[in-house]
């Protein structure tokens, strides 16, 4: 009886995966690098695109990635007005050793705070660096992984 | 029966997606780590199964007012490396959320971190196998601007089943430069927290020795309070915990509240950042059931306070928290930012990062007078006070001490490099209860090229030289990435010294949108893998390695 309930759940979730292209951002309440406080489902750009890119002090390809977007990054924002939010999973007991990355790395993104991962866990994450786009008006979004974003050309 | 079966699943599955369309949207995740193994008897490597993965699905229904979510985990034939109640297969998390602007109600599993997490934090870490969810309730309110209330209440996650103590707890968030105009004025952020967790469990026959019976606590309270200052360029947060009598098998039954402080101030413009932080903590192992051993039954998580390394070599000897026998922790870290066209900055600037973690013993007289390395799992001192401990005064033993100094510079537009040196301490008698002291140089060159638009190559070179343990390691990596779908990638950790064993991976990696699909074959070595202070000995590996996840 589990094996059948095993076996139906899992075509379920494939043949939802298979039709089922983009979703909505899940309702977290996360706080901004500069304090305010923010729900993930009201994230926005004005009705343009926006990514959001799951990064960690301590994460190499994460870094790398969040360099190479942030060379490119006026030119994109000239181009297609996007916009950038970097969401960092570092733990609460290291969360000042975000803002100090950021600074150093001279990145203009909005940087959001998911120490408990809350935010990761919502959108079903497990490895990052992990990227979501969202369309502007519409707000819904797609997945991809980020570490072939940076070096796409145009 | 099964294609009933099987038809009923399509048509549900297609009616919820075209719901989804309307109002309702669905989502999920599938992550399976597989390991087709083989026995390698020079590194201790043993076949134990044809086949052994870890593989987990999620599936979320979002709407307005409502979510719901399930996860089956399918963990019969687990990897290599996890004890044996982890060894199941079910749903162990589902959940369904109520939701409206002022407020929110869960009932279900959850997960939930109160301030720091020092005395709450309920979390996920597959790789380490943990999952300490409550099943229960939970309610998140916002009487007011700025103002956050949550409660909840439940029974914590023990692998398969539930542990049958009870942990309640309340916490409350207040930004006061919500209600204060002038500090906004100042561009000044203050909040303040609050937070209050219970445990709850029965009585139980506990002997330190045959003629006597401990009378343990049925009730564990411990409290959290917390003060976060963010005034332009400048952070302060000190935060206090402190936790009742709490004897159990994490700190040999000892009569002893817990507390942990901590206070960390940075200050961060854009170029250069300078962070102080430290953190005493004594018998803070907060667990749901009093007997429980290893990662299991954890309430709160208190992360390792020292550098989190991710190369190689220098997470070789990884620092693990000492929960219940304490420890002082120190960080300081330095960055700056050399600009472009200066003399050391160079064409496109070079970015220096220096830090400095040091972790000692707190000050312990032990009441029998001997100078004991760990009361966990001991019954030498239970039913006592186990010790007496004067605040600001250190122990004897150094746990773990880390120099690093990072440069990272942009040569040219193709090409970027990074160096590392780091000094390290490790004291392996306390922390892995067996070698010495090990002190370590390790030097690290991470060079990337980009040959096109479409193909990068990097390339680390590693070594870690010491007299202890094993002697030195070389640590070789080549990473080619063909955009935008392959990466190949191949490595060798080479103990140089003592076994002359080679570690070594080759794999292949595949992206196609939300796809990923890693394969390749693997020899591991024995060793700890560890995230946040928390860790998990992993024996040696050797076999096909496959791995997908995929999002949507």
């Amino acid at each position: 009886m589990k094996q059948r309930i095993l076996t139906c759940l899992l075509m379920a979730l494939l043949t939802i995966g298979a039709t089922k292209a983009y979703a909505q951002l899940p309702a977290v309440t996360l706080k901004s690098m500069d304090g305010k406080t923010i729900r993930t489902d009201t994230l926005a750009n004005e009705g343009r695109p926006f990514i959001i890119s799951f990064f960690a002090t301590w994460c190499h390809p994460c870094n790398r990635e969040l360099d190479a977007i942030s060379e490119v990054y006026e030119e994109w924002q000239e181009e297609t007005g996007v916009k950038l939010f970097a969401v960092s999973i570092d733990e609460a007991q290291n969360i000042n050793k975000v803002k100090p990355l950021v600074n150093n790395h001279g990145w203009d993104f909005d940087v959001l705070y998911d120490p408990n991962s809350e935010f990761r866990r919502a959108c079903g994450i497990q490895m990052i660096p992990f990227t979501i786009l969202c369309s502007g008006r519409a707000r819904l979004c797609i997945s991809t992984t980020a570490t072939t974003m940076a070096t796409r050309p145009n | 029966m099964k294609r009933t079966l099987s038809i009923l699943s399509i048509s549900l599955a297609t009616s919820l997606t075209a719901m989804a369309q309307q109002r309702v949207t669905l989502s999920g995740s599938i992550q399976s780590d597989v390991l087709i193994p083989q026995t390698d008897s020079k590194i201790g490597a043993i076949k134990t199964d044809d086949v052994q993965t870890n593989t987990y699905a999620d599936l979320r229904l979002q709407h307005k007012y409502v979510d719901a979510g399930i996860r089956l985990e399918y963990l019969d034939h687990p990897l290599p490396g996890f004890e044996a109640d982890f060894k199941g297969w079910g749903v162990p998390h589902f959940y369904v959320r109520g939701k409206l602007d002022w407020g929110e109600l869960t009932a279900g599993t959850f997960y939930e971190q109160f301030g720091s997490g020092f005395i709450l934090r309920t979390y996920e870490e597959r790789a380490l196998g943990i999952d300490n969810s409550l099943l229960g309730a939970r309610a998140v309110l916002k009487p007011a601007r700025g103002i956050i209330v949550k409660a909840l209440s439940g029974k914590q996650r023990n692998y398969w089943k539930w542990n049958d103590s009870w942990v309640s707890g309340a916490d409350a968030e207040v930004n006061l430069d919500e209600w204060i105009p002038s500090l906004q004025a100042h561009d000044t952020r203050l909040l303040l927290g609050a937070s209050w967790v219970n445990k709850y469990e029965r009585q139980e026959d506990i002997r330190p020795d045959v003629t006597h019976r401990l009378n343990l606590p049925e009730f564990t309270n411990a409290f959290d309070v917390r003060a976060s200052l963010v005034k332009g360029a400048y952070n302060l947060l000190a935060e206090y915990a402190r936790k009742t009598d709490d004897p159990t098998r994490a700190n040999g039954y000892i009569y002893r509240p817990g507390q942990v402080a901590m206070l960390s101030a940075s200050y961060s413009e854009r170029g250069l950042s300078v962070l102080l932080q430290a953190k005493r903590s004594e018998n803070m192992a907060f667990k749901s059931r009093r007997t429980a051993n290893g990662v299991s039954s954890a309430i709160n998580h208190l992360p390792a306070f020292t550098q989190e390394h991710t190369y190689a070599l220098a997470a070789l000897y990884p620092y693990a928290t000492q929960l219940a026998d304490g420890e002082w922790a120190y960080q300081a870290e330095l960055g700056y930012n050399f600009k472009r066209k200066s003399a050391l900055g160079g064409k496109y600037g070079m970015n220096v990062k220096v830090n400095y973690s040091y972790v000692r013993a707190i000050d312990r007289q032990f009441a029998d007078g001997i100078a004991h390395n760990d009361l966990g799992g001991r019954m030498a001192l239970a039913g006592t006070g186990g010790y007496t401990s004067s605040f600001f005064k250190w122990g004897d033993q150094t746990y773990y001490q880390d120099f690093d100094i990072q440069l990272s510079r942009k040569f040219s537009k193709a090409f970027k490099l990074n160096l590392m040196y780091m000094n390290q301490r490790y004291n392996q008698t306390k922390i892995e209860n067996h070698g010495d002291m090990i002190h370590s140089n390790i030097f690290v060159a991470d060079g990337k090229y980009q040959f096109s638009p479409k193909t990068t190559l990097r390339v680390e070179a590693q070594w870690l030289s010491t007299q202890q343990d094993q002697g030195d390691w070389l640590y070789g990596l080549a990473e080619l990435s063909l955009v935008p779908h392959w990466m190949l990638t191949m490595s060798d950790m080479w103990n140089c010294e003592q076994t002359k064993h080679h570690y070594y991976q080759a794999l292949v990696t595949y992206v196609h949108g939300a796809h990923r699909l890693q394969g390749g074959y693997v020899r591991t070595r024995a060793g700890f893998n560890c995230s946040g202070g928390v860790c998990r000995y992993i024996p040696a590996q050797k076999g096909v390695s496959l791995s997908y996840n995929y999002n949507f």
